[in-house]
C-alpha cells in the first residue's frame, strides 16, 4: 500500500525536565506544517508531517530550488530546537517516518546511542573552518630574471631559473602546511572534539568542523583571529563559519527494525 | 586582533553553499523499515553534490539564522 503522509523528522533532543520546552514560535516545518515534539522519556523527535508526494517532488532533484528550500526549512527547525533546549542531535536530511509509532519506537530501541549522543553535543555547538590561498597570485621571488650573464648560455641560465623557481615554490607549500597544521592543532586545543569538513578531499590546505562549548566560544575566537593574521603573511585565508548546530558530530547509523 | 577578526569572520553572513555544505550528507542516518523509503532519494543524495555548484551561481543568496 502507497502510503500518503509520513513524518518528517529533523532532530531528537534530550529534556532535563520531564516537559519539554516548546519550540520557539510557531515554527513551519517542510510543508508549511506545525512542527510538533513527540516524547519518550526525556527524549523528543521534532517532527512535522510531510505529504511523500511532495517530497518526493523535491528529492526528484529537477528543481533544485526545492531542495535549497527543504535544506533551508530543515535547517531553520533545526537552529529553533537548539534555541529551546541545549541537546539537540540533528537528523540527515529528508529523513521520513512512517509515523507517531515508529517515531516513538525510533526514541525506545536507541535510547542508550541518542542519550549518549546527545550528552557528547551537550551546549556545544559546531564551527567550519577552511584555510586555502588567497586569491591574489603569490609572487615568486625568483622572477627577477637579471641580464643573463654572457657567460653562461641562454639555455642553462632558463633552466637554473627554473629550477629555483621550483623549488622556491615547494618550500612555500612546505611552509604553509605547515602553518595550517600549526593552527588546526592551536584550534583543536579550544574544541571538545574535531572532524573533517565538507570538503577536506579538495585542493584545500584545511576543512574541518570543530565541536565547541559555548562557554569556550570566546577563547576558540580569539585563537581563530590570532591565527588569521599568521596565515595572511603566508598568502593564505581562513574562512569561519558557524556556530552551526552539530551536524558533524552525531552517530552515524542508527537501525530500527520492526 | 579585532581589525584582524573582520576579514576571517563573515560577520554572521551564511551563504546557501555553506549551508548545503553543512546539512547535506551530515547528521545522523536512521535505516530499517520504520523509515519511509524514498524512491532514489540516495540517489539524489548524490546528485545533490552536483547541484551545488548550480546554487553556487546564484545571485546573493542569504540566509538569516545561524548567527548568535
Amino acid at each position: 500500500m502507497t502510503q500518503q503522509r509520513g513524518l518528517y523528522l529533523y532532530a531528537v533532543v534530550g529534556f532535563d525536565t520531564s516537559a519539554s520546552p516548546a519550540l520557539a514560535g510557531d515554527i513551519l516545518g517542510v510543508d508549511d506544517t506545525a512542527v510538533a515534539t513527540i516524547e519518550q522519556d526525556g527524549l523528543g523527535a521534532v517532527v512535522s508531517e510531510v505529504d511523500l508526494e511532495q517530497l518526493a517532488a523535491v528529492v526528484d532533484g529537477a528543481e533544485p530550488d526545492l531542495l535549497t528550500g527543504l535544506a533551508q526549512r530543515h535547517h531553520a527547525v533545526v537552529l529553533a530546537a537548539m534555541d529551546a533546549v541545549d541537546r539537540v542531535l540533528p537528523l540527515r536530511l529528508g529523513t521520513v517516518l512512517t509515523g507517531p509509532d515508529a517515531a516513538r519506537q525510533f526514541l525506545d530501541r536507541r535510547a542508550g546511542e541518542l542519550s549518549d549522543g546527545l550528552r557528547e553535543v551537550d551546549a556545544c555547538r559546531e564551527w567550519g573552518i577552511t584555510i586555502g590561498q588567497t586569491d591574489d597570485a603569490i609572487p615568486t621571488a625568483a622572477a627577477a630574471e637579471g641580464g643573463a650573464g654572457s657567460d653562461v648560455g641562454v639555455g642553462t641560465a632558463y633552466l637554473r631559473r627554473r629550477r629555483e623557481q621550483i623549488d622556491e615554490a615547494q618550500r612555500r607549500r612546505a611552509a604553509q602546511a605547515d602553518v595550517a597544521a600549526a593552527v588546526a592543532d592551536a584550534v583543536r586545543a579550544t574544541a571538545v572534539r574535531a572532524a573533517p569538513g565538507p570538503r577536506s578531499a579538495g585542493g584545500v590546505l584545511l576543512d574541518e568542523s570543530y565541536l565547541v562549548r559555548r562557554g569556550s566560544e570566546d577563547r576558540f575566537l580569539t585563537v581563530v583571529d590570532d591565527c588569521g593574521s599568521q596565515l595572511r603573511e603566508r598568502g593564505l585565508r581562513l574562512r569561519l563559519t558557524g556556530p552551526w548546530p552539530p551536524y558533524s558530530f552525531v552517530p552515524s547509523t542508527l537501525r530500527v527494525v520492526t | 586582533m579585532n581589525d584582524h577578526g573582520t576579514s576571517v569572520r563573515h560577520a554572521g553572513t551564511t551563504s546557501l553553499v555553506d549551508l548545503l555544505d553543512r546539512v547535506i550528507d551530515r547528521g545522523a542516518v536512521i535505516s530499517g523499515d520504520i523509515v519511509i523509503a524514498l524512491a532514489g532519494i540516495d540517489l539524489i543524495r548524490l546528485d545533490l553534490r552536483l547541484l551545488l555548484t548550480a546554487v553556487e551561481t546564484v545571485p546573493g543568496t542569504r540566509i538569516g539564522g545561524s548567527e548568535t
